[in-house]
């Protein structure tokens, strides 16, 4: 015999089912936004170490940038003729011996450069180079070197 | 099933379009490739491309001699040089992103201005 409750039941069961249908499609909707909040996180994250590695990069290459000038006008040139504030040079025509006395430390430590490198082959960290003429031949002079 | 298919479909575009931003072409700074430019027409000066001899001094009057430098230079640094005045030269078209300095030289014993630019090919 049926009691007079079966009828409550029914509905509390078929509310019941509908509240767990609620909670699952509810579930789903939010897969897409937790998966797109955390994509924008890390692409952010990753967006903004490269802007960081990308300017430490250009920062380093204005610093050697800067040297090289120094180094391809003035102290690695040949000299043509005066001392001091009246000497000439021929900038781009790297001597030898100008090469030779260059004090890498203290050009290192005035640009702002924790390491510094001037030679023919590459050396370590970022590095840029010169189009010098040495010993009549057409040469890349290369700058290497790292921020402080 | 549709919701995971949108979700696979927005997850696949997603990471294109950030390695696309990610990866984008990095090159130098400008001024370091019009100090390049700049080097490159010293030097040219410095081997004698502007003295033909005791008259004024010409630029690209040994075309060949010229030619051969800067087939040098394109060599060691993978640079594209051109010149581009009343006779052109140079070893290959830099691409869209080229840097050019415009100088004045004596060509053919009047003074006429020398565009020369760089750049990757």
């Amino acid at each position: 015999m049926a009691s007079p409750y079966d009828g409550f039941r029914k509905a509390d069961a078929q509310k019941g089912r509908r509240r767990g249908f609620a909670t699952f499609d509810l579930l789903f909707a939010a897969i897409p936004v937790v998966m797109i909040v955390s994509n924008l996180l890390l692409f952010s994250h990753i967006a903004d170490s490269e802007a960081s590695a990308k300017l430490e990069l250009l920062s380093t290459e204005r610093r050697l940038l800067s040297v090289s000038d120094y180094v391809v006008s003035y102290a690695a040139a040949e000299k043509n003729t005066g001392t001091g504030y009246s000497a000439s040079y021929k900038p781009n025509l790297i001597t030898n011996s100008g090469l030779a006395s260059l004090d890498e430390n203290s050009l290192a430590e005035s640009a702002g450069l924790s390491s510094l490198y001037v030679g023919w082959d590459e050396g370590e960290g970022t590095c840029i180079y010169r189009i010098v003429l040495h010993e009549d031949k057409i040469e890349k002079l290369h700058f290497c070197g790292e921020a402080k | 099933m549709k919701t995971i298919e949108a979700t696979i479909s927005l997850l696949v575009f997603l990471s294109f379009s950030s390695f696309a931003l990610i990866h984008l072409p990095q090159g130098h700074s400008s001024i370091y490739e019009y100090e390049l430019a700049n080097d490159i027409w010293r030097v040219l000066y410095l081997r004698g491309h502007f003295h033909p001899g005791g008259e004024a001094p010409n630029f690209m009057q040994d075309e060949y001699a010229l030619l051969a430098d800067t087939n040098h230079i394109t060599e060691i640094t993978g640079l594209c040089i051109s010149f581009e005045t009343e006779l052109e030269g140079g070893t290959c078209m830099p691409g869209e992103r080229n840097t050019y300095l415009k100088k004045t030289a004596f060509i053919k014993g009047a003074p006429r201005t020398v565009e020369l630019r760089i750049g990757a090919p």
